[in-house]
């Protein structure tokens, strides 16, 4: 909230400058998010009288006056229209520097000299808008500089309050601190105004119904008189962030930021009866508010009504018809304490927020209740004319208790790490008010101010000593080390070992929003007809475009190799680890994420530069980059099954098979999907599912011996239809049963001229090796023979020489 | 000494030093040394001569065979080494061209600082715990002493998903799932996504936090003064001042905010620390009594600190980057910069 220094200082007196002040109050938890500074020259900024108005000879829009300033009288070419002969105006003459920054110098407009300007209250920064000049009532007297009338400079601090200080939401609030930092008085406003014979009783009835309501004061005015606030008001209020209204209803808000508490006035005359009654609303009745809505309320309404109907929501807003307007004479102030959380619910689900309802949910102080009061009651009496009936209704159905806590002085290095000595204890919370009720060598017991409703237990206290006493002065130290063993956690040792991999690969690593839009998810993540109980949608997202949960983390790497492409970052190859988002499929509205991990890859192989420009990658690329992946987890025993997932191209994709699951897809991403995101074929991905693959530590195989003999090969072509696999073949390999078959390698891959049509050729070199021996010739023929007898017998393929 | 010796000797030598190519050299050896050559031929000459002169004779065109042979050997080793030097400054590369493939990725710089920072409370003896970032009301706010219907609500600005669970607003929760989990004493650090209802230059919707968690019996609000200027030095890899500014966060007590002195400008007052020369780093706080209540622990027994970092703010700080949406934009020409 904006607090102003000058108002500041009618509270206590403050010995600071004004980065000072906003230098202890953010080390006192008040933090002080801007200063703005309002400067004038103040003795050049006078009253002046206008005696003179005369068109000017070149221009319709502009006017030549002659102005008394008693000094002199002065020629002053004005644009203003709203002013005649006579009017008393603020003039700024040549010299002056005005708040708004504009520097006054004799000028020539459109050929006539003029000697100053004078002013709108925007320019002396009184209002933030104004249209034309500023007349000044006749109280001021001409030549008199106008900061004697009231202060033009003044400091405005913008300070953010936490929810906890609702205490501090007024200038009385800041000014407390302060003077509990300074061990200075507190000096409270004048109350003093002057009461009428009649009682106030026998005007207002006032019955309190709901309980949440814990203290009503009214109050009864006559005779008020409907007008402008003095200049002081409106600036304050202007300054502070209100709009000045009436003089009524700038004093109602006057004191609000004076004193913190909200108050409201009716127009007496309005109220049915003359009965106040504070209850919960009737279901389905109505109240149109001051802001001209129309709420319908309900049982968790408290409202203030009279003998009929409504007329205002408890603690939120007033209603339109009890408004005072330019016919009210009889004014009900109302000053009162409603249960935060009420107004809180209240506020929220009528979506009305106010001063008042921000002040109310925070707590006011239900002790200021009365006073608050009194000071409105005084200034509309002095500003108004208000002739104030005698006595205040004032109805609290329950006691209020001060809150008691005990505070040990054993706790405060406990929990601090060093002592704060008793006396600077005492005197902090002295200062605070906090009064001490019982004392002895432990520690005292104290009660907590109305006005904190922050202060409840034992560390509160230790919070305020800790505030008062400064962090500065507490030591910087070492907690006593305990040896405990870290052990990463194996997921988190999966991740970062695949994120390992994927960067020592060439691949970089992005972080996309959890959240993406519905059209980059129909219909190839989620059919549309599925749509709804498939995906999970954010209540109020941020916008449309954020506001499902990703179920993938293909599609937004989608849309990132979208957005490089765009930009004509051609080289695609990123990759992303992170969740995705599922409802439960039983439709429970339980949800579950699912680590996992995407990578995605354009033909154009990852850091490939001028001497390989021309290569480009396919899917046996990206299969061994997911091998890679896979192995870098210590899973080695895979298989890759044909995928059937319509994100992919039908014929180049699969799925890796671990321990019966499908743990990671792999392939090229269907054209169709490319073409959703503008992207030109082709582009490749690997998904590992994460949840699905057992954390696995590396393998603690034992050593096998190195060969100490020498290996024999063979090379062999296997001529087969093309519809034959290589699983097919490595299958047949792998069930042999042969003690000096080491291994098979494949190193050629053949369709053309040399095999017939339909056909393909596999090329394998086989690797022969005993343990014990070195192999002859005719012991590796023999075996070799037979093994291409069994390959012969299970394929039914033919060998090419 | 035979003349005709002497002076086979002087020509050999002569013309094997003179020899320019491997070719003339091998020319020279059959000219000398091959079948039909003239040493060969002194040894034919050796039979006409006196038996007394034939061991003198034969010893010492003996030893002219050797010598030419060594002479022809050492010329050839020569000449093989200057072809191979011509060979291979002819295979002279431009080595300013630039390398290729086998370069590393790049790590997104959040995940880089948020390693980073991971290490240190490794380091510091705090471990890595995780939790869900879909999250219930409870673990998001009552369990963190933040009731409904309190304004504390109002801090953080909540995404919420279908029948009252919510993106999580802090990594927080996770100290209410741990210690329902395990035993006292704690340390631990919790990383990962969290999410507010926000968007502008300086705020992410998503966003990433590291909380760090200590409660023993003894754990005061000096440790945690201690601890997180060690932490801060370390991450920023200089000597930080730091300044705790009282605050409040429902979850801690006393809280504060804590302010580092400006990276940017030395403390020196710049655009980025508005001229104050702090920057808002973290928040942190002592565990609040009603926090160890909700999981059963007794707060005068148990005690200890907890803070939480904005993982983006710090990096933001690190790099000098304004804008926090370059994060999650993944501009390759963004990403290759770090």
């Amino acid at each position: 909230m904006k607090i102003s220094l000058d108002w500041l200082k009618e509270f206590v007196d403050i010995p600071w400058s004004a980065e000072e002040v906003a230098e202890r109050l953010t080390m006192l938890g008040l933090e002080t998010e801007s200063i703005e500074k309002i400067q004038c020259t103040t003795d050049k900024v006078v009253v002046g009288q206008i005696l003179k108005i005369e068109k000017h000879p070149q221009a319709d829009k502009l006017t030549v006056c002659t102005v008394n300033v008693k000094s002199e009288e002065l020629q002053i070419v004005c644009g203003a229209k709203n002013m005649k002969e006579g009017d008393l105006v603020p003039v700024a003459m040549i010299g002056a520097q005005l708040p708004n920054g504009l520097k006054i110098k004799k000028g020539k407009l459109r050929g006539i000299e003029s000697f100053g300007m004078m002013c709108s209250t925007s320019e002396l920064l009184i209002s933030e808008e104004s249209d034309g000049l500023w007349l000044l009532p006749d109280t001021f007297k001409v030549g008199d500089c106008v900061n004697n009338s009231f202060p033009i400079e003044d400091t405005l601090f913008e300070i953010g309050i936490t929810p906890n200080r609702g205490d501090c939401l007024s200038h009385l609030g800041i000014a407390r601190e302060i003077a509990a930092y300074l061990e200075k008085p507190l000096k409270l406003p004048s109350t003093d105004f002057k009461e009428e014979k009649e009682s106030v009783d026998k005007k207002i009835k006032v019955k309190v119904e709901d309980t949440d309501c814990l203290r009503y004061t009214a109050r009864v005015l006559e005779g008020v008189r409907l007008e402008v606030s003095p200049v002081k008001i409106q600036l304050r209020l202007n300054r502070c962030g209100i709009r000045p209204i009436n003089n009524v209803v700038d004093i109602t808000n006057y004191v609000l930021l004076e004193l913190g508490q909200p108050l409201h006035a009716f127009d007496l005359t309005k109220i049915k009866s003359n009965q106040i009654n504070i209850r919960s609303a009737r279901a389905k009745e109505k109240l149109q508010t001051l802001d001209d809505k129309e709420l319908t309320l309900d049982k968790e309404s408290m409202v203030i009504a009279d003998a009929d109907k409504p007329i205002a929501l408890a603690g939120v807003m007033g209603g339109k018809e009890s408004e005072v307007n330019e016919k009210t004479t009889s004014l009900l102030l109302e000053s009162a304490y409603f249960d935060p959380s009420r107004v809180r619910k209240m506020s929220r689900s009528k979506a009305l927020i106010s001063e008042s309802s921000y002040r109310f949910e925070r707590g006011v102080d239900i002790e200021n209740v009365a006073f608050a009061s009194k000071r409105a009651a005084k200034l509309l009496q002095d500003v108004a004319q208000a002739k104030i009936l005698k006595g205040v209704v004032d109805v609290q159905p329950k006691k209020w208790t001060k809150k008691k806590i005990k505070l040990r002085f054993s706790r405060i290095p406990k929990i601090l790490g060093c002592d704060i000595p008793e006396k600077k204890i005492l005197s902090i919370l002295n200062g605070l008010g906090i009064e001490t009720k019982t004392k002895n060598k432990d520690g005292v017991e104290v009660e907590a101010p109305t006005h904190r409703h922050d202060l409840s237990l034992e560390i509160d206290l230790i919070e305020e000593l800790v505030r008062f006493y400064g962090t500065d002065n507490v030591p910087t130290t070492h907690p006593e080390a305990e040896v405990r063993p870290i052990q990463a956690k194996p997921e988190q040792q999966t991740v970062a070992r695949l994120n390992q991999a994927a960067l020592g690969m060439g691949f970089n690593q992005v972080l996309n929003y959890s959240f993406m839009a519905k059209k980059d998810l129909i219909p190839h993540f989620i059919p549309a007809s599925q749509f709804d109980q498939n995906s999970l949608a954010l209540e109020n997202p941020i916008t449309e475009e954020l506001k499902y949960m990703r179920p993938r983390l293909l599609p937004s790497l989608l849309r990132t190799a979208q957005y490089n492409l765009a930009r004509d970052n051609k080289e695609i190859a990123i990759f992303e680890s992170g969740s995705t988002y599922h409802p439960n499929s039983k439709g429970n509205g339980q949800t579950t994420e699912r680590p996992s991990f995407t990578l995605l890859m354009s033909s154009k192989e990852p850091k490939v530069n001028w001497k390989e420009n021309s290569l480009s990658a396919d899917f046996y690329d990206i299969k061994g980059i997911s091998l890679s992946l896979l192995n870098a987890l210590n899973i080695f025993d895979l298989n890759m099954i044909p995928l059937k997932d319509s994100v992919y191209h039908p014929g180049q994709a699969g799925a890796w098979v671990s321990d019966k699951k499908e743990i990671a897809y792999v392939g090229q991403i269907h054209p169709l999907v490319l073409k959703h995101f503008s992207i030109e074929p082709p582009l490749f991905a690997v998904e590992i599912f994460l949840d699905l693959i057992p954390y696995k530590r590396e393998r603690l195989n034992k050593l096998r011996p190195i060969p100490k003999f020498p290996k024999v090969s063979r090379d062999i072509a296997l001529v087969l239809p093309n519809a034959t696999s290589e699983q097919d073949v490595r299958d047949v390999f792998n069930q042999l049963k042969s003690n000096l078959l080491e291994n098979v390698s494949l190193f050629d891959v053949y369709q053309g001229a040399q095999v017939p049509e339909g056909m393909k050729s596999l090329a394998y070199s086989l690797h022969y090796r005993s343990q014990d021996d070195t192999l002859t010739d005719e012991l590796v023929e023999k075996e070799h023979q037979k093994i291409c007898q069994v390959l012969k017998d299970k394929l039914g393929c033919e060998f090419r020489a | 000494m035979n003349p005709s010796i002497e002076t086979l000797r002087e020509e050999a030598s002569k013309k094997i030093a003179a020899a320019s190519a491997l070719e003339e050299l091998e020319q020279l050896r059959i000219d000398y040394l091959g079948k039909k050559g003239s040493v060969p031929a002194l040894m034919q000459s050796l039979k006409d001569l006196p038996n007394e002169e034939k061991p003198l004779f034969g010893k010492s065109v003996n030893e002219l065979k050797g010598e030419i042979s060594s002479l022809l050997s050492d010329k050839k080793d020569e000449l093989s080494a200057s072809v191979l030097n011509e060979k291979l400054q002819d295979e002279k590369l431009d080595i300013t061209l630039p390398g290729s493939r086998y370069l590393l990725g790049k790590k997104h710089p959040i995940n880089k600082v948020m390693d980073e920072a991971i290490e240190i409370f490794k380091g510091l003896g705090f471990s890595l715990e995780e939790g869900p970032e879909i999250e219930s009301e409870y673990y998001n706010f009552e369990a963190l002493n933040i009731p409904d219907n309190h304004p504390a609500r109002d801090m953080q600005d909540t995404l919420y998903l279908p029948t009252g669970s919510l993106l999580r607003t802090h990594t927080s929760p996770v100290q209410i799932r741990v210690m329902e989990k395990q035993k006292p004493p704690f340390s631990f650090i919790a990383a990962g996504k969290v999410y507010r209802h926000d968007a502008d230059v300086t705020h992410s919707p998503m966003f990433h936090q590291i909380e760090g968690f200590l409660v023993d019996q003894k754990t005061t609000f000096a440790d945690l003064k201690g601890i997180l200027e060690t932490f801060l030095n370390q991450l920023f890899h200089k000597k930080i001042s730091t300044r705790f500014r009282p605050s409040f966060f429902p979850f801690t007590e006393p809280s504060a905010e804590v302010d580092i002195s400006c990276v940017m400008c030395d403390a020196k007052g710049c655009r980025v620390c508005q001229n104050t020369g702090w920057l808002e780093i973290l928040g942190c706080g002592m565990v609040h009594p009603e926090v160890l209540k909700s999981v059963n622990l007794d707060s005068e027994e148990w005690q200890g600190f907890a803070f939480g970092v904005g993982i983006e703010r710090i990096t933001m700080l690190k790099y000098g980057i304004a804008d926090i949406r370059l994060f999650f934009e993944n501009d390759a020409r963004f990403l290759n910069q770090f």
